[in-house]
């Protein structure tokens, strides 16, 4: 039987991982530009958050596989869970139907520390695979690059938007508690 | 300004497109293949990132840990 390559498995995963969280993010943005559901501050922490676990994947991807970025996603995930927990909370002590609308049954930031959680898992489970360090990195760097250069390429698109619905959202002021409208625009 | 829990917010300035644009920034760097300045500016965005979350938690919920 043919052996499964561990470095191009663990690469897949991290593909895969990486797959899903471009996923989360766009529709965070479809839920915003389609149901005008304007992220709250707690919210873009979140997707910040997403975007950090993005971009250690990422470097994985484009540098090869080594702690440091794992140490990157596992970071940026546990932010991401602690935003989330705190918004949970605050939803939990103040009577009322929550911020914003449900998806699929829970609330956003519910589902965002759902993501975050399995992320970790995630995550840890690939730091079990010791093998996955044997390929070098400069052998790794030049294998399947263009899957690297083009989920980068998403990921940049996706943090473009951002940046530009942020500014629209709260101009160069501090972004309003209960966002109703943007405020940038006429 | 008031913040969501009813105070005064401590600054005016907006720090969340900034660290929108910090993370682009280390995104570009890892791109063009400058691995430390892009781990370097991550990690300056991370920090950027706890200080504006704590910014946003410092009243205390009343919960029964």
């Amino acid at each position: 039987m043919k052996q499964i390559n561990p470095t191009l498995f663990a690469r897949l995963l991290n593909g895969i991982e990486l797959f899903v969280i471009l996923l989360v993010l766009l529709i965070a943005l479809i839920l915003q530009f389609v149901l005008n559901e304007l992220p709250c501050p707690l919210c873009l922490l979140q997707r910040l958050g997403f975007f950090g676990i993005a971009f250690g994947i990422l470097m994985n991807l484009w540098y090869g596989l080594r702690s440091s970025h794992y140490a990157i996603i596992l970071f940026s995930a546990l932010y991401t869970s602690f935003v989330a927990l705190r918004q949970v909370a605050l939803h939990v002590v103040t009577p009322g139907p929550g911020y914003g609308a449900p998806f699929l049954g829970f609330h956003l930031y519910t589902w965002c520390f759902i993501v975050a959680m399995c992320i970790i898992i995630a995550t840890a489970f690939l730091l079990t695979l010791d093998k996955q360090y044997q390929q070098s990195v400069w052998e790794q760097r030049k294998q399947f690059r263009w899957i690297g250069n083009f989920l980068g390429g998403v990921l940049a698109i996706l943090l473009i938007v951002n940046i530009i619905s942020v500014i629209l959202e709260c101009g160069f002021h501090q972004c309003p508690d209960n966002p109703t409208q943007y405020t940038e625009l006429p | 300004m008031m913040n969501e829990f009813g105070r005064e917010s401590k600054g005016t300035q907006s720090m969340m497109a900034l660290l929108f644009i910090l993370l682009l920034a280390a995104l570009i760097f890892a791109y063009r293949g400058d691995r430390t300045k892009a781990i370097f500016t991550f990690y300056l965005t991370y920090i950027l990132q706890i200080i504006w979350f704590l910014h946003h938690v410092t009243s205390s919920l009343n919960l029964q840990l």
